[in-house]
């Protein structure tokens, strides 16, 4: 009865289950074509907007600390802001893309953005956090529309209706530089 | 505010200030803190760094054409600082050329002015 019980069992478990069978089959990534390429986003709120930029842009978030205004720059360039030991330019990107201006209060806080060797902070009313989107779902910006619009990547709609615009954070930084210069 | 009084990890800044802001300038530029001169204008003309609000002191500074003068609000002295505590401008914040870094006051930049420049500049424009 034992040697018999024991090769029962020896069997049963040589038999592998539907689940694991699957599983043997299931593919290590999804298949060519089933793949929703996603993009990961920096989300944070300024103003009435919520703006989103890549994350592989965003170095750090901190908090706003004495800002120096620069002498006769354009206003989306608030002044530069010492960050452990490291100077870096303030940027409003309510002011930048034409859609206000953002107000600094005792809850502003400012990501270090980087783009090859160009690094800036960026002002904040608060920070949404990571977000992925699948850029199936990233609709074109509205051509025409706005002032601004070349600098965005495009539109995404939320939960609860309400939207994120993704900007095009290294043509900001970009764009912000040569108006720099030409002045 | 002599050249002698610079040596290689120290400078002598001269903090002065402008329409609310704090600024420094290199003090060996600088000849004397003084009344500014008759007939230098309205104490509340805008300026290449802002509009004093009292304009009652001028820094007076010598230029490749003579001499020049800013009017300051107020002028807070000569600091000794540390060249490590002393940064460029970053590339993303190029600003005028006289602008030509900041001091690191703790964690506040306070804006680093050329002086001769400045007046340089204004000729230029």
């Amino acid at each position: 009865m034992t040697a018999l019980a024991f090769g029962f069992d020896t069997v049963a478990s040589l038999t592998p289950t539907p689940l694991q069978r699957a599983l043997a089959a299931a593919p290590d990534k999804p298949p060519p074509g089933q793949a929703k390429p996603e993009r990961e986003f920096f989300a944070f709120r300024v103003g009435d907007l919520s703006l989103g930029v890549p994350s592989e842009n965003v170095r750090e978030v901190a908090r706003l600390g004495p800002v120096t205004p620069l002498p006769r720059t354009p206003s989306f360039l608030l002044g530069v802001f010492a960050h452990r030991g490291e100077v870096l330019p303030v940027v409003d990107l309510l002011r930048f893309l034409g859609k206000g201006e953002s107000r600094v209060s005792d809850r502003s806080r400012l990501f270090v953005a980087v783009s090859g060797n160009y690094g800036a902070a960026v002002l904040t009313d608060t920070v949404i956090g990571l977000r992925r989107f699948p850029l199936s779902e990233v609709l074109a910006p509205p051509v025409g529309a706005e002032s601004g619009v070349e600098h965005l990547l495009g539109v995404v709609h939320v939960a609860a209706g309400g939207t994120i615009t993704l900007v095009d954070l290294p043509k900001v930084l970009v764009s912000a530089r040569q108006k720099l210069v030409k002045r | 505010m002599t050249a002698s009084s610079y040596t290689r990890s120290e400078i002598e800044l001269l903090v002065f200030e402008l329409g609310g802001a704090v600024f420094g300038a290199d003090a060996s530029q600088v000849l004397r803190i003084d009344r500014p001169v008759e007939g230098a204008g309205p104490a509340q003309a805008p300026g290449p760094l802002g509009v004093a609000t009292q304009g009652s002191r001028a820094l007076v500074f010598k230029t490749e054409g003579g001499y020049g003068q800013l009017r300051v609000d107020g002028v807070r002295g000569v600091r000794q600082v540390a060249v490590d505590s002393l940064r460029r401008l970053p590339q993303a914040a190029t600003a005028q050329p006289y602008a030509i870094g900041v001091w690191l006051d703790g964690d506040r930049p306070v804006l680093l002015i050329d002086l001769v420049e400045m007046v340089r500049h204004q000729g230029r424009q």
